[in-house]
């Protein structure tokens, strides 16, 4: 394609062509034939860009084919509700705006947020945490205790097997297993489904277990509840119980609250499994301590403002801004990241051709900027950047160069998005590794590896004076003389480890230091 | 389609047919959210004209047909909010070479991506960037720590490059 002709369809694309411009464009797609080809293709291209779902990064192969906004059940919807509105003869601008396409923006589709957990194992390979939030779906716990507070204000306790399905923050359906729900006023009308009936509450504490063979038992402790079945209403009040089995028949059961764990009994297993997890962690942490595979270690167990460095450099931190905080468990020490101010300054020596980075971190916020996990000032040749990336991603970049002219200057391995709303506010185990030999930079979360990708430029890494949780030097001389990168959330432990660890030695990390 | 409903047929030609036709309108139109629009706004008069649409006949053509006096209108409204690029003379000028292209577009899409596939790392991740994340070229220069210019030319020639590998895939499919 000519260049002058690109760039006329550059300058129309950026919205800005001249009068002159615009002329010029308009003669040569009126004499050329070609010139109508190219721009029409180019114009092509940029549908073709537009209708691809916004992606994945690093992980080939591209982002899935499916179209992002006119997916057919979109279409018959439309069109079922466009012949609606010509058989009632109403006028075009309701079916417009029916119809009229959003930018996309990030949605919380949460409904619940699990709020203690004491030894829960749930299905699955998701693991709800402390903190995690929930939306409509499936939620099958194994074993161990789990309470779940509805938006509505509905809080549920599930104990041992159950398998529950999330409707809405105000509705849920038990399939099978043991519950205990308390509803306060704010909350009424919140509505359990069992295979027998709808129960819906009318302000109350009561407990329900749906048996394996379909029949359901409920209980109310408090207040009062109703029972909807197909054809009838049960209306029971605290004290009361009934008992629904599969075949229909009823029976009147009494209602015994310590059948069912009560909130404080979740409460307090849920600190003693703190505690116990707590103990383990600082069993594993000790084992660190002779490790000279590690580089630096810094376990946040300190409340002055030297953050010590545990590992064979000494590389101690200095704490500057940063509040002292709790991590993982009420005990654990931690530090918070808030402002743009906060940082903590250390300075790590070595040359490395394998290293390790790795961090329990609680992201508080998603800006749509970076955020620094541990940039080395400046960013000099061989120096590393490790940072969350504006979409939620994992990022481990590396200096490759500072001369522009010669190409890129930097490589950068992005993970996928991985921080995602649901994520605030839950602590993440965050890992990358380089390795030369191998040629690969890995990504893990939470000890499974999420992605891989192959070194673009080999050289052996440093990281010298650097901040976790900030950049004290930018580039000199580069686009912006102060970018805001500080990190916005918690960190409870970071180590560098001069080595590759491998995927079994992360997963079992996470396993033995996961809250 | 003797057996089949014509209605269902109507619908399952028009919903395959909703990226064709947005790729259509939006060369014309030059603009994401208009172009969306007017795909709705085009949408609709095919649905009131069901009954002019003679079953066996090609639905691609006569949708386009239809998209094309949908953009005419649209510029004309659009003219007098604001000077655009594309008038209704070049639209004249260019329906039948966006037509052709419009026709192709399914294929299109799937040579970009595997040309998107083959890209080198750096460029992949520059394309996505740009393209598919929408960043503005400052924001990717902030990011990768290079200067404007530097991003402009690298973009230049990677979107040069995609072209001439989606020219070489679209020319193979039409050759075997």
């Amino acid at each position: 394609m000519n260049d002058e002709l690109l760039e006329l369809i550059d300058a129309h694309r950026d919205g800005g062509l001249t009068v002159g411009q615009h002329a010029r464009l308009k003669e040569l797609l009126t004499n050329d034939p070609a010139a109508r080809r190219d721009f029409v293709r180019e114009q092509m291209l940029e549908a073709a860009f537009e209708l691809e779902t916004p992606g994945n990064l690093d992980v080939p192969p591209l982002p899935r084919p499916a179209p992002r906004r006119f997916l057919v059940a979109q279409v018959l919807r439309w069109a079922a509700a466009a012949v609606v509105i010509f058989s009632v003869g109403l006028g075009l601008g309701g079916a417009l705006n029916s119809g009229v396409v959003t930018e996309e923006e990030p949605l919380d589709d949460g409904i619940a947020l699990l709020t203690q957990s004491a030894d829960a194992v749930w299905k699955g390979h998701w693991q709800p945490r402390e903190g995690s939030i929930l939306s409509a779906g499936r939620l099958e716990l194994e074993s161990g205790l789990a309470q779940i507070e509805f938006y509505s204000g509905a809080r549920l306790i599930l104990d041992g097997e159950v398998d529950l399905e999330l409707v809405s923050a105000n509705q849920a359906v038990c399939h099978s297993g043991r519950l205990r729900a308390l509803v306060p006023p704010q909350a009424r009308g919140f509505s359990v489904m069992s295979p027998q009936f709808k129960l819906v509450d009318l302000g109350t504490e009561f407990g329900m277990e749906v048996a394996g063979n379909g029949g359901s038992k409920v209980q109310v402790f408090d207040g009062e509840v109703e029972l909807h079945s197909s054809d009838q209403v049960h209306r029971l009040l605290g004290g009361a119980g009934l008992s629904w089995a599969s075949s229909g028949e009823k029976a009147d059961i009494p209602a015994d609250p310590k059948s069912f764990p009560s909130f404080d009994d979740v409460r307090d297993r849920t600190q003693q499994r703190a505690m116990q997890r707590y103990t383990s962690w600082q069993n594993w942490s000790q084992s660190l301590a002779d490790d000279s595979r590690i580089a630096a270690r810094y376990d946040y167990e300190t409340d002055t403002h030297v953050l010590t460095d545990s590992g064979s450099s000494h590389s101690d931190g200095l704490i500057i801004g940063c509040e002292h905080t709790n991590g993982r468990w009420a005990d654990k020490g931690a530090l918070e990241f808030k402002r743009p101010s906060d940082r903590v300054r250390l300075d790590i020596p070595g040359s490395y051709d394998e290293l390790t980075l790795m961090a329990w971190i609680r992201v508080d916020s998603l800006p749509t900027r970076r955020q620094a996990l541990l940039l080395t000032d400046e960013y000099q040749m061989g120096r590393v950047h490790w940072q969350i990336g504006p979409e939620g991603e994992l990022r481990f970049g590396t200096r490759t160069g500072t001369e522009r002219k010669k190409g890129p200057t930097s490589s950068g391995y992005a993970s996928p998005v991985l921080f995602t709303p649901h994520r605030i506010g839950v602590w993440s185990l965050v890992c990358s590794t380089y390795d030369r030999k191998a040629g690969v930079v890995r990504h893990f979360f939470n000890g499974r590896e999420v992605s891989q990708h192959g070194i673009v430029f080999d050289q052996p890494l440093q990281i010298g004076a650097a901040d976790i949780g900030n950049w004290s030097k930018p580039l000199e001389g580069g686009p912006r003389s102060n970018p805001v990168r500080n990190f916005v959330g918690r960190i409870d432990e970071l180590t560098v480890w001069s080595v590759a660890l491998t995927a079994e030695e992360i997963m079992k990390t996470y396993q033995s230091t996961h809250p | 389609m003797p057996t089949q409903d014509p209605t269902e047929y109507f619908i399952q030609s028009l919903t395959e047919s909703q990226n064709r036709l947005y790729g259509y309108i939006y060369s014309l139109v030059g603009d994401h959210h208009a172009a969306a629009d007017v795909l709705q706004e085009c949408n609709l008069v095919l649905w009131r004209k069901v009954g002019e649409f003679r079953e066996g006949s090609e639905f691609i053509p006569w949708a386009f047909g239809i998209a094309r006096f949908q953009v005419m209108a649209h510029l004309r409204d659009a003219r007098r909010k604001q000077a655009r690029f594309v008038e209704a003379d070049l639209v004249e000028l260019l329906h039948e070479e966006v037509e052709a292209q419009a026709g192709q577009f399914e294929e299109m899409r799937a040579a970009l991506r595997q040309c998107v596939g083959k890209l080198a790392p750096n460029s992949r991740e520059l394309v996505e960037s740009r393209y598919f994340r929408k960043l503005a070229i400052q924001a990717i220069a902030d990011e990768t720590e290079r200067n404007l210019s530097a991003v402009k030319v690298a973009l230049m020639r990677v979107r040069q490059a995609l072209r001439e590998c989606i020219e070489r895939q679209l020319a193979k499919e039409s050759a075997v």
